[in-house]
């Protein structure tokens, strides 16, 4: 990632996922879900705000629940680890969106070594990266 | 109030309220590749070309759309199924929601940018576009297949 330490904002310039794959039934469905599953975690990491009072979900539609669009998504790249034992008939093993559970905090601890510090709350918006920058808490947690 | 226009190339007429949405009427009319998804015109499953441009037919009112050419997801991929083919092709869809949005994109892209926008142009034209499944990858994929495959409307 770069962050832009006057402002806070981040770019995530590349995301690799590495998996450890068995048996690949069908190669560009299983691409996809590896995709899919990165650019979730993705928006999970750096968008996706699920602000809420006292229960009442205050994002009332996808204008204020930001999803990544097509133009915020790095370059990705994939390493299949291969010959894994597969738990499935056919030595096969799941894939479905097995990226998006580790990519939220492999997105943080980019942007922990890019700014020299940690912002220990998705997500993690311009606003947390400039104001743990400076030193600052956040005043308005949610 | 009624309402002519063409849509996919035959004259419709249609009875409206001043209110109506064309999503809505587009959909009465038993096209159900528009759908309404977010209502507000960001998420691009309702896009529809009103006089070859890309709308969210969920915010623009039925009557503005008095005389207006319109096309949908089933008129381009009638006459110009070398889109719709490049979609299956590339495997630019999963759940298949967002695909008739995608696939008026796609189509309004190529008017607009031409064939020889690069990857990055054609992402920022996507935004208006989600998708929750693919990552985008196989979708921009279809989008340069559409634009590269010769014209057919």
């Amino acid at each position: 990632v770069a962050v832009d330490p006057e402002t806070g904002q981040v770019k995530i310039l590349e995301l690799v996922s590495a998996v450890d794959v068995a048996e690949i039934v069908n190669p560009r469905a299983h691409q996809m879900q590896i995709d899919g599953g990165a650019v979730m975690g993705i928006g999970f990491a750096c968008l996706e705000d699920l602000l809420e009072d006292e229960g009442q979900v205050l994002a009332a539609n996808l204008g204020e629940f930001r999803l990544p669009a097509a133009a915020d998504v790095p370059a990705l790249r994939t390493v299949l680890v291969a010959g894994g034992r597969g738990v499935g008939p056919a030595n096969v093993k799941a894939i479905g969106e097995l990226t998006n559970v580790p990519a939220a905090a492999a997105v943080a601890n980019a942007i922990a070594d890019a700014a020299g510090t940690r912002v220990r709350q998705l997500p993690i918006t311009a606003e947390r990266v400039y104001l743990a920058i400076n030193g600052r808490a956040d005043d308005h947690p949610v | 109030m009624t309402i002519r226009f063409s849509l996919n190339g035959e004259p419709r007429e249609a009875d409206v309220p001043a209110t109506a949405s064309l999503l809505d009427v587009i959909r009465d009319l038993g096209l159900t590749g528009a759908k309404a998804g977010c209502r507000i015109g960001v998420c691009g499953v309702c896009s529809v070309l009103v006089d070859d441009l890309p709308v969210s037919s969920c915010l623009y009112l039925a009557h503005c759309a008095d005389g207006a050419d319109v096309w949908t997801a089933e008129g381009i991929a009638r006459a110009s199924p070398e889109v719709v083919d490049a979609f299956v092709e590339c495997e630019g869809m999963q759940c298949g929601i967002c695909t008739p949005g995608q696939v008026v994109a796609a189509f309004a892209a190529r008017a607009e940018l031409g064939p020889a926008a690069d990857e990055a142009q054609l992402r920022e034209y996507l935004v208006g576009n989600l998708c929750r499944c693919t990552g985008y990858a196989t979708i921009v994929e279809a989008v340069q297949a559409a634009m590269a495959a010769a014209d057919g409307r």
